[in-house]
This record gives C-alpha cells, structure tokens and sequence, in this order.
C-alpha cells in the first residue's frame, strides 16, 4: 500500500512538473488599444475594432502562435485628450508592450511618452505631425509612433496632384484655387501646413483654409466663402458627417463639382469612402472625390476582403462595405505578422516592446492579403507605403476612378530635429 | 451688397430652427419655473426616433408623413414620462435640484441614443424637402432651409396665439405666475404642466426633424443647444416674442462673423461670437430683449 501511494505521489508530481512546464511555455502577451466607443468617432470606433476582435480570435484559432497567449486590453477614450493619459498609464502598469490607437489628438497627447518610455504604439492618426516629424525635443530620435497610412498631407497633396493632371489634360488655363476646410483640431489641420507650400510650388493658388467648430451643425458660411473665391478643389480632411454637410451645404450655395474654371471638387480624406456619406449627403455627394488606401469591397480576389466578408458574415449575419473594417483587420494582421518575426528573431518569451520596435523599423513588404498596400518601415520612416487610391461617388457608390495606386509625394517640414535623413520632395 | 445679403439671409433661416429648438425651453420655463438643460439631448432623439420610423434600411421604413406622426406621439408620450416620473416633484424646489436633474436627464437621453444607435455613424431622412435653390439673379436661397424656416415662424406665430387666446395657453400663463392662485381660479396645475411638456417635447422633436432634414441625423445634433441657450437669454427667458427675435439675430450674428472674421483670425470664431455678444448684451439688459424685469419688495 506504502509503494502505491509512492507511486501514485510520484505520477502526480510528473504531471505537475508537466503542467507547469506547459504553462511556463505560454507567453502572455498585452496590448493597450484606446479605444473611442463614445465621442465623434464612435460609429468607426466600433467597426474598427469589431473587425479587430473578430480577426485576432480568427487567428487564434486558425494561424496560433504556438506558446504565446494574446492579451488585449482596452479603455474606452471617447476621443478626449483627458482620457488617453490614464488610459495610457494603465496600460503600461498592466506591461503592455504595444499599444494602438485610432485619434491623432491622441497622438498629440501620447506622443512624446511613447518615445520616452519607448512602447511602440501603431495609429492612423496622422493629423498629428510632429508624431512624424517630432519638433523641439530634447532627446533627439525617431518617432514609435508608427502609422497605418500616409501622413494626411501627402494623401491631399496626392490627391491634388491628380487633379491638377485632370486640370490640364482638359486643357484649363491658369491657376486653379484650392482651399482646406475642417474643424479646429490636428485630424483636419493636420495637412494644411505642410500641404499649402508645396501646392503653392506645383501651380494652385491656395486659399485661406475655412476653420469650424466641431459642434457647427452646418457648414453654409464656409461653403458660400469657398465659392465666392472660385475654388476648383475644395479639400476636406474630416469624417463622414461632417463631408457630407459640406457636400451638403457646397450644392446649397450653388457649387457645381466637376473640373473646370467655373466648377469644383470636393477632396475628401480616409473617412469619406463609405456608404454613411452617400446615405447622408444623398444626391450632393455625386462627383465628389476622396483619397485612401483601402481597396474597395467587391474585391473578392482579395484575400483579406473575402475573409472580411466572411468575418461579417459570421457575426453579422450581412456584409457592411465600410472601410473602417478594413483599418481593424489591419491592426490585427500587423501586430501576428510582427509577433511572429519577433519570435522568429529573438526567440519565444521575447517579445517585448524593444524587440517588436525593432522588427517594426525591419520591416519590409509585410502583406496585408489586399486590404491595402503592403507595408514597410524604417528605422525613420514611420510611413508604410507611399501610395493612394482615388474614388469618386458615382450613382450612389464609391468606384476607384485611378486604375492603380497613384503614388504620393513625401513632404517633410523645415525642421530635421529628429535627425531625418533629407528625402528631396518629389 | 449682394453677397452681404445673401449672407444676412444665410443667418435668418438658420435662426429660424434656433427659435424652434429655444421655444420649448421658454414655454416650459413660463410655465414651470424649470430651464430645461435637457433640451439638446432631447433635440437628438427625437431626429433619432423619427429617423427609425422612416429608414427602410435599419428602421421601420414607414412613409414619411406616418414616420414624422409617430415620432410626434412618440414624442408628447414622451414629455408626459418626464414630467410625471422627473419634473413633478420639483415644482417649488431651488434652481439648482431642478438644473442638476435636467442635466442628469439630458445625459440618460443621450446614453439612450447611444445605446440604442450608437453604431450607427450618422443618415439622413428620405427626401421630404427638396434639397434645390430658388435663384434670383446672383442670389440663391436654398430651398429646404426656407422650407424649414418657414415652418420654424408658422409654428412660433402659432403659439405666440396660443398663449394669449386659447384657454390652455391662458392658463398656462396663470399657472407661470403662481401655482395656487391657480388652483384657486379652478386651473388644475399638474394637468397644465403635463400639458406642457407633452407640447414642448413636441415641438422639441419636431424641431430636430427639421434640423436634421437639413443637416443629418446625427449623434452631435444635441450642440445645437449651445447656441440656444444663447437665444434664449438673449430674448429673455420667459419672452417668446423675445426667441423670435434672437434667433435669427444669433444666426446673423454667426454668419457675418464666419464670413468677415474668421479668415481675419484663421476660424473658430463664428461659434464664439454669440457669446461674446451675450455676455455684453447681459450688462446693457441682463432680462434680455423681451425679458420681465422682476422686482422682488422685502
């Protein structure tokens, strides 16, 4: 009986080393992600990362990293400056090692701590340029804010570079008029300043920029002003209710879209390819422009628009052709890919915020299955491609009127604090 | 000239929806001695609810005239709701119980929108007003925003009569001036404030219909408050006459400063301007235009 119980004492205490070494192998892994549920972004807010939380337990069960437990944790920010800061400070107690956000004013708070603490953190919110380009700081070096698109100011200036190739294919004489109008904060701002010099250069004759309060409940004043100073390319960095007031409010003041001398485009930003400006502008978003990088919705021979498709399918039971879904799938498509390079690199139980920085500045043509351009980084090029698409609303849809991805000056300010290599603006 | 008009005609119409959304706010204040903090919120829902009677997509997809209908039963059930379970008990209570419970409401409401469409970015109503401009040589009035005007002064004019012919909007005024000597004349007062806020919630959805024709069902539409509470001070609280008259001031005041200042001081300006001019207005007539003075004998 005495050698039973020994021997059963033993078996348990196998099998209990066993366990514990099994345990011991998982890696948990935390990211923080702000999350903007309530507030002015919210209706993308929720898209993103639905489409974030799908994909991610989509790839834990059909591409697991073997040995790392992914966990995601999240505070709802509500697009407010006051709330990123503690979000921010509890993320990094609970050892998050990555972060992600959706909100350049984010970026404008966080900025600077994400480099002083050294978590690399990856956000569309590219209004916020001294995220790029950091400015008057004492600690000289690159940014680990890295960005899932273009900065703004390239996007517009990409997009009024193809106007003004459309302008003299039509063979229009003289300068055409541009002018920037948003609300009053870095997500619409932020390509005015880079944007109005070079445009200057390449042949429009910018206008003063038309500047609103975030709770204006029409844009009348601003789209009679633009009208009266004959714009030919009015270009708006906003979300969709807002671009579809101003298509609203630009038909009301008498505006007509087109390209010509008497006529105008509407330039819109990431936000404004999707169905919530059609249904809300109706009629007054025909003809109107906007630039992006996410390929459209009936892309089936796109690998990630089918898995997105299916993703809605299975949790939505219907297809919802918003961008928005594309941006999460995006965040969670990285953040796999760079979890397995660092793995890859450095070995299980390292990823850490150094290492995944490091394979972030490493990374070259990462494929994100169609949804967008594939990305690449470097050690300061926060940009992951350099390219955009341009689509026009046209009968109640979006269609890409570029037949490929037009490429995208790279505008750099005046200052070099960070030690940017000078790249010659194209 | 022509542009300066066109400019002053730009903000009459769109003081015409500010007067709209600041009459309930008066009328209930007249008759209750409550300012309704709420009103933005429930500006909002009642675009929201009349929205999901129409959208054929995520809503009821019910013809526009019975869309617009319920949403206005909706929004009398409504009033009834609050002044029975919130408001009731604070008649005779300090300003500052009734303020603190008006805000708290209109924070419920705008949660309740959230909740209920918050996924939802924003869409717009089917085409009842057409969206095209009356043209008049180089002036041009759109046409859905003189529609709503319009409709903004038939129904302030409306009530403007109410309050001083009918009997309900007598009374009314009796029961703002003091609850007992109303009971005593045979006005039973809970019936008329429940009557109040069942007309005031009406016209305070109704006038988030109109503004969200012209602009877009939204989950900002509540800002729209802001500046009436503006109007409202500016008229004086308890003047309706006063309402007409500021809101297309305020309107006026906001365009011109749009057109001639902001591109002065790089924007933002035009959302600003109202205030600064209540805030000087205040010192010259603290009561407002119309306001009653009220003298108060030790």
């Amino acid at each position: 009986m005495v050698k039973g119980i020994l021997a059963a004492a033993m078996i348990m205490a196998m099998l209990g080393t066993g366990t514990t070494n099994a345990l011991a192998q998982e890696t948990e892994v935390v990211i923080g992600t702000h999350r903007d549920f309530t507030g002015p972004i919210a209706g993308p807010a929720l898209r993103i990362w639905r489409a974030f939380d799908w994909h991610t337990e989509w790839l834990q069960k059909n591409d697991p990293i073997p040995g790392v437990k992914l966990k995601v944790i999240w505070e709802d920010t509500a697009y407010s400056a006051e709330r990123y800061l503690p979000a921010y400070k509890r993320f990094k107690d609970a050892g998050a090692v990555l972060m992600i956000n959706t909100s350049s004013t984010a970026n404008s708070v966080l900025g600077e701590l994400h480099r002083s603490d050294k978590i690399p953190c990856i956000t569309p919110g590219c209004g916020y340029i001294y995220g790029f380009f950091p400015k008057d700081i004492k600690e000289k070096g690159p940014s680990y804010l890295f960005y899932d698109r273009p900065p703004y100011s390239d996007g517009f200036a990409g997009g009024a570079m193809y106007f003004l190739n459309q302008w003299k294919k039509a063979g229009h004489k003289g300068k055409p008029k541009a002018a920037f109008t948003g609300w009053d904060s870095p997500y619409p701002r932020g390509p005015i300043e880079l944007d109005t010099p070079y445009l200057t250069e390449q042949g429009f004759e910018m206008l003063p920029p038309e500047i609103y309060a975030v709770t204006s409940t029409d844009l009348r004043s601003q789209a009679m002003s633009m009208k009266r100073a004959e714009a030919n390319l009015i270009m708006s960095n906003v979300t969709e209710k807002f671009f579809a007031m101003l298509c609203k409010d630009a038909k009301r003041a008498g505006v007509k879209y087109g390209i010509g001398p008497d006529k105008t485009i509407i330039l819109g930003g990431s936000e404004a390819p999707n169905m919530d400006v059609i249904k809300m502008a109706g009629g007054a978003a025909e003809g109107v422009w906007a630039v992006d990088s996410f390929s459209d919705f009936d892309r089936d021979d796109l690998k990630g628009i089918k898995l997105m498709k299916e993703l809605q399918m299975e949790h939505m039971k219907k297809i919802e052709p918003h961008a928005n879904y594309l941006m999460g799938m995006q965040y969670s498509t990285l953040i796999w890919g760079i979890f397995k390079k660092v793995i890859e690199k450095y070995g299980k139980g390292n990823i850490t915020s150094a290492n995944i920085y490091t394979v972030l500045t490493e990374l070259k043509n990462f494929d994100m299955m169609g949804i967008a351009p594939n990305f690449s980084y470097g050690p300061y090029e926060r940009r992951p491609f350099k390219r955009y698409l341009v689509h026009q609303a046209k009968k109640g849809k979006w269609v890409t009127v570029t037949p490929n991805y037009i490429e995208l000056p790279q505008l750099l300010p005046k200052w070099e604090e960070a030690g940017l290599p000078g790249i010659k603006v194209q | 000239m022509i542009y300066f008009l066109q400019v002053v005609i730009s903000g009459i119409l769109v003081g015409g929806v500010y007067s709209l959304v600041s009459l309930p706010v008066v009328m209930i204040f007249k008759s209750s001695k409550i300012f309704n903090f709420a009103q933005g919120a429930l500006v909002m829902i009642g675009a929201w609810v009349a929205w999901f009677f129409m959208d054929p997509a995520q809503g009821l997809g019910l013809p526009w005239p019975v869309g617009i209908l319920l949403a206005l039963v909706t929004a009398v059930c409504m009033g009834l709701v609050i002044e029975r379970l919130t408001l009731r008990r604070l008649i005779g209570q300090p300003l500052f119980a009734t303020m603190i419970v008006t805000l708290g409401l209109g924070a419920v409401l705008t949660g309740i929108v959230a909740g209920f469409w918050g996924q939802i970015n924003g869409d717009s109503y089917p085409p009842f007003i057409p969206l095209g401009i009356l043209e008049s040589g180089p002036m041009s009035i759109p046409i859905d925003s003189l529609i709503v005007f319009c409709v903004a002064f038939a129904l302030i004019g409306l009530f403007s009569l109410f309050f001083k012919y009918h009997r309900y909007g007598l009374a009314m005024r009796s029961v703002a001036e003091d609850h007992q000597v109303s009971e005593a004349l045979g006005i039973r007062v809970t019936a008329i404030l429940q009557i109040t806020w069942a007309l005031g919630c009406l016209i305070t959805f109704l006038s988030g219909i109109l503004l969200a024709s012209i602009s877009s069902v939204s989950h900002t539409l509540d800002s729209v408050a802001l500046v009436c509470f503006v109007v409202i001070l500016m008229g004086g609280l308890e003047s309706i006459a006063g309402v007409l008259i500021a809101g297309p001031t305020v309107g006026i005041i906001e365009k011109l400063t749009a057109q001639y200042l902001d591109p002065l001081m790089g924007g933002g300006l035009m959302q600003v301007m109202p205030f600064v001019i209540l805030i000087l207005f205040v010192f010259i007539r603290p009561y407002g235009i119309f306001g009653l003075e009220r003298i108060e004998r030790i």
